[in-house]
Order: structure tokens, then C-alpha cells, then sequence
């Protein structure tokens, strides 16, 4: 058994230690910590009512809402876990999702796709419950599920244990704890909305929920004026945006946590050039390691550094390996990143074949380690400092989103009419602005043939949107009459992109500054 | 970062500023009102950066939502300039 315990306990400890001290606040509530541990109980009493318990893993759509984060603690110390739906999601995703939990019940407001499983909400004040202990889970128990990008044409349910989110505390005291404000601003469905809000209320900091779904720099000069926010994650793409437009708006916070990309160097500079004594954290982890793997606070001098920012060392209890195949890589070799430790998930709920592939055992330094092979490119340094080195495959991040095209081809070849397919990253050439974007080039049955329909971009843009997560959703849509061919008779991908309206060239947006 | 739209909060906001703002951020156009934003590969970031831009220049806060929503980016304009109306 492990010694971490679960996150729900963790919580009822801090209830007990600073009772009256604000655990969630949002612009319309302020709710402490006693109040949310005893609405937790509450929830958690009539959800076991509904039959649910331990081995459940319940899908939860609720609005970013202190509501959201009690009912959340209720599903845990009902001894079950839970997946937070983003709430863009499209009906085809949700259904998805809950054929793939198969749960009891799914906590919503909404339509349930299908008529697939009962569904509940919460309704007015939370049931006055004793105080009775939660079911016996422990820290290896479920805790939280994922879903993420998958390459077989279908999003990957990565289920973490609670231990993999307690973990996080250790670490998460450099930015939060009592007297401290951290923002929760990442969708509900992502590993930092873990980091957000359970690693603050781990920790009794204040998690503060800002108001919709996009964080604008003035949102977050919102955030910290009315509100005290000295903390908060930012993903890559918004820090290097912010940096751009208004680095201003960062006036007054304390620590910047940020991650989901390879941070560019000239953007975190002009960030720290603004505000010196800024504390920037990069963090590096796939959700399969729930959000952290390594960290490193960011020095001026790391902005110069000719390969770029370091990923930086391992978090608490988790550990990082640079292996070619099963053997470890010399310091200096690039290799497979892959990570052991308590963060690991649990695996891809109903893919035991995945699980395995990607979670094997191997025997490292004499002994047997679980380890996960991230399929990132790395290696570490005479000092032990992660550096990131690339991939070997076709995966992306696009704004924080882990993105396999596999997945969205196989989204549009499932479509009437498509014939043909290809996903192509692409990069602007003229400035830059729009990051990295995906292109989708295509063609349609014929005249004639059977499944033969009118498909121009709008149309096949409304098929993928009611399929798939808007940022799975290619940014342009291209219909071919036939794909360009090399000489080497492969798709001339470069010759699709130079149909584009914009200039724009195969490949990641570039790291500017390194 | 170059100021593309004259800070100017008290300049009236019509559909043409707004339509520019968004041909600053795509690198495309000239734009029309009946242009969609998807039609030039519009991001979610591009759709936050014309919006903070926007909002920067003339005090109107818009969720980007609101431009992903759109079918156009003349309805886009239309709602901006309501929103600016209704201050």
C-alpha cells in the first residue's frame, strides 16, 4: 500500500487546521474550508444514496463553479473517481465518454447523449450528512480520469490514482499554501485544473475561479486586483500571447507556472524583463504523469542559453529516465524520455494492450520500475537537467492540447462523402501569429458514386465540430481533386500547403529565440 | 508588438474597425463582412488575440467565443458593435 493518502483526506485535514480560511472563491462566492469539506460530505452521502462507490468512475459536467469543486470532493470521498467534462464538448464526445466510464449516473444539467446512463445535479443546498468516514480507499484508488488525444481514432481515458495528484503538494508549496491565491483559469477536462485546485487546497492555499472559458490579460489583471491571485498556470501559447500584447497585465503576480509546450525563451525574457522579481516555473509532464514530471525555475541566464529552457529535475516521488530502448542513455545522449514514480496513471481505462505497451516494467539500476515511455525526445545533463529534444512521431501540442492526427483522420474518414484524408502541421511563415494550426486536405466520392454528397469546407468544418473537441477540429479545410504526389509517390505535402490562403510552411511554429 | 488599431476609447466602433482588427491578426484579406474566420485557418488563439486587441483599443470586452461562433466575420463585427452600443 502507499503511504500518500487520498485527496479527499488531505482536503478534510486542512477543514480541520483553518476552519474559517477561504478554500474556493469566484466573482459571485466565497466559500471556506469547513463549508466546502461539510457540502462535500454532503454530496458524498447522496451519491452513495444513488449507488455510488468504490470502482465508479463518474462523468461530471458542471459548470467552473465552487459548486464543481464540492461535488467533485463528494464523487472522492464517495470512494469513487471522476472525469470533469469540458462542456464544449459535442454530444458524439460525451457519448463517448460515457460508454467508454460505463458509470452508474452522470452529474449534469444537460441531455445525456443517447439516454446512455441516469443523470443527476445538484439541487439547492447540499444534504446536512454525519460526519461518517468515507469508504476505505487509499491513495492507489482512482481518483481522476483524462481524456486525451488518441492515435487509433479515439481519445485515450487515462485514469489517475490520487496519489498522483497528492504528490503534487509537495512540490506545489513553492507558489501556494496559506495566505496564498492561486488562479484556476484551465478547462475543467485538463490535468492543471488537479493542479489549480486540488494542489492549493492540498496545501490550504485559495483557489480563486476566474469567469469564462478564455483567459484574457484583462481577466487576469481582474484576477489579481479584485481578487489577490499571486499565483496562477498559463499555458505556453497564452504566456508567449500575454507577452506579446500586454505584459503589463502580469503586474502583481508572484509566480507564473507554465507548461503544456516548449517554452520559448524570448517570450519568458520579455516577461521577466518587465517584471524582475517574477518567479517563472517551466513545467514539463504528460497527463499520463498527472501535469508534472520536471520543473525548473527560470533564470535570465536560461533565456540565452543556446538549446533553449531547460525541462529542469524530477518532482517528488517521481522519477525520469533517458533510455534507448530499456537501456539507460549516457548523460548527453538523446534518448526516450520516460518517467517512474508515484505520478503515473493507472493506465487507459479498457485498452489493457496500450497500458502495457506503454507502461511496461523494466528492470533499471538491479531492480524492477514501472515506467511510462512518453514518446518525447530527450536528454539529461552532466547535472542531471532534463532537456527537451523533439519527437519521433506525429504528435502535436497545440495550444496546451495534446493532438494526434491520426485521430482527427480518422474522425473525417468515418464522415459521408470523405474519401481521402491528410493532416498536415503547419507554421506560418509571414509573423507568426497564428502558432502552430492543422490543415485538413481531402477529397469526396465522385459524381455517381454512392455516397457521393456536396462537402465544401463549411460543411465538413459542422460534421468535425459535432464529432470532435473544437481544438481537434483542423483550422483549415482544403477539398482536392486528387492529392499531389513527389516522385517518391508520397502525398506532396508542401505543394497542399502552398494552396493555403496564408504563407505558411509544414511543420511546429518555430521556438523563436532558440 | 505593433498597435494596428488607433487607441482611441472614445472613437466610434464600427464594423470596418472590427474587420481590420481581425485582417491584422490573420495576415490575410482585405477581408468582407461575409468572409468566415475559419476560412483562413482562425485559431482560438488568433480569435483571443483580436479580441484583447480590441478590447485594448476601444474598452469593448467580446469573449472569443464569439468570434469562433460566427459564421462571418461581419456577424462578428455586428456583435461588437452592439456590445459597444450597449455600454
Amino acid at each position: 500500500m502507499n503511504d500518500l493518502p487520498p485527496i479527499h483526506a488531505e482536503v478534510a485535514r486542512r477543514a480541520a487546521a483553518t476552519p474559517d480560511a477561504l478554500a474556493v472563491v469566484t466573482p459571485h462566492e466565497r466559500v471556506g474550508y469547513a463549508e466546502l469539506d461539510a457540502a462535500a460530505d454532503g454530496w458524498a452521502a447522496r451519491l452513495g444514496e444513488l449507488g455510488v462507490g468504490p470502482g465508479d468512475l463518474i462523468p461530471v459536467d458542471l459548470p467552473r463553479s465552487a459548486e464543481l469543486v464540492a461535488v467533485l470532493l463528494g464523487v472522492l470521498k464517495s470512494g469513487a473517481g471522476y472525469a470533469a467534462l469540458d462542456r464544449r464538448w459535442p454530444p458524439e464526445r460525451v457519448r463517448t465518454v460515457l460508454e467508454t466510464l460505463s458509470p452508474p449516473l452522470f452529474i449534469t444539467r444537460g441531455p445525456v447523449p443517447g439516454a446512455l446512463v441516469p443523470s443527476w445535479a445538484p439541487d439547492g443546498e447540499p444534504p446536512r450528512a454525519p460526519r461518517t468516514p468515507p469508504p476505505d480507499v487509499t491513495g492507489d484508488a482512482p481518483a481522476t480520469v483524462f481524456f486525451t488525444s488518441g492515435t487509433s481514432g479515439a481519445p485515450k481515458a487515462v485514469v489517475s490514482p490520487h496519489r498522483a495528484t497528492t504528490r503534487l503538494a509537495r512540490d506545489a508549496r513553492a507558489w501556494t499554501g496559506p495566505g496564498r491565491s492561486m488562479a484556476q483559469t484551465s478547462p475543467v477536462s485538463w490535468d492543471a485544473f488537479s493542479l489549480e485546485v486540488w494542489g492549493t487546497l492540498i496545501t490550504g492555499g485559495r483557489c480563486v475561479i476566474s469567469d469564462g472559458d478564455h483567459l484574457l490579460p484583462s481577466g487576469l489583471r481582474s484576477l489579481v486586483r479584485e481578487f489577490g491571485v499571486d499565483a496562477a498556470f498559463l499555458t505556453t501559447s497564452l504566456l508567449n500571447l500575454i507577452a506579446e500584447e500586454d505584459p503589463d497585465s502580469l503586474r502583481g503576480l508572484r509566480t507564473l507556472v507554465t507548461g503544456g509546450e516548449r517554452m520559448s525563451a524570448g517570450h519568458v525574457r520579455r516577461c521577466l524583463e518587465s517584471h524582475p522579481g517574477l518567479e517563472v516555473i517551466n513545467g514539463y509532464g504528460p497527463v499520463e504523469s498527472c501535469v508534472f514530471a520536471a520543473t525548473h525555475p527560470v533564470e535570465p541566464d536560461d533565456c540565452t542559453a543556446p538549446d533553449g529552457v531547460p525541462l529542469g529535475t524530477a518532482v517528488s516521488r517521481t522519477g525520469i529516465h533517458v533510455l534507448h530502448g530499456e537501456e539507460p542513455a549516457a548523460p548527453g545522449e538523446i534518448g526516450e524520455i520516460c518517467l517512474s514514480g508515484d505520478g503515473l496513471a493507472l493506465g487507459y481505462l479498457g485498452d489493457p494492450e496500450l497500458t502495457a505497451a506503454k507502461f511496461p516494467t523494466v528492470r533499471l539500476a538491479g531492480s524492477p520500475t514501472r515506467i511510462y515511455r512518453t514518446g518525447d525526445r530527450g536528454l539529461l545533463d552532466a547535472r542531471g537537467v532534463l532537456h527537451f529534444r523533439g519527437r519521433g512521431d506525429r504528435q502535436l501540442k497545440i495550444a496546451g492540447h495534446r493532438v494526434e492526427p491520426q485521430e482527427i483522420e480518422a474522425a473525417a474518414r468515418r464522415i459521408p462523402g470523405v474519401r481521402a484524408c491528410t493532416v498536415a502541421a503547419l507554421r506560418d511563415t509571414a509573423d507568426g501569429t497564428g502558432g502552430t494550426r492543422l490543415a485538413l486536405f481531402y477529397t469526396t466520392e465522385p459524381p455517381g458514386a454512392p455516397e457521393h454528397r456536396d462537402l465544401g469546407p463549411a460543411a465538413l468544418r459542422r460534421e468535425l465540430a459535432s464529432r470532435l473537441p473544437q481544438h481537434l477540429v483542423p483550422h483549415f479545410l482544403s477539398p482536392q481533386q486528387a492529392f499531389p504526389l513527389t516522385p517518391n509517390g508520397k502525398v506532396d505535402r508542401a505543394a497542399l500547403l502552398a494552396l493555403l490562403p496564408v504563407p505558411a510552411a509544414e511543420g511546429h511554429a518555430p521556438n523563436r529565440s532558440s | 508588438m505593433t498597435e494596428h488599431i488607433p487607441h482611441d476609447p472614445t472613437a466610434p466602433v464600427d464594423a470596418a474597425r472590427v474587420i481590420r482588427a481581425v485582417e491584422d491578426v490573420l495576415r490575410a484579406g482585405p477581408l468582407t463582412a461575409g468572409d468566415s474566420f475559419h476560412a483562413f485557418g482562425g485559431s482560438s488563439l488568433q480569435a483571443m488575440r483580436v479580441c484583447l486587441r480590441l478590447e485594448q483599443a476601444t474598452g469593448v470586452a467580446t469573449p472569443p467565443e464569439l468570434l469562433l461562433d460566427s459564421e462571418t466575420v461581419g456577424e462578428f463585427a455586428e456583435a461588437v458593435v452592439a456590445r459597444a452600443a450597449a455600454r
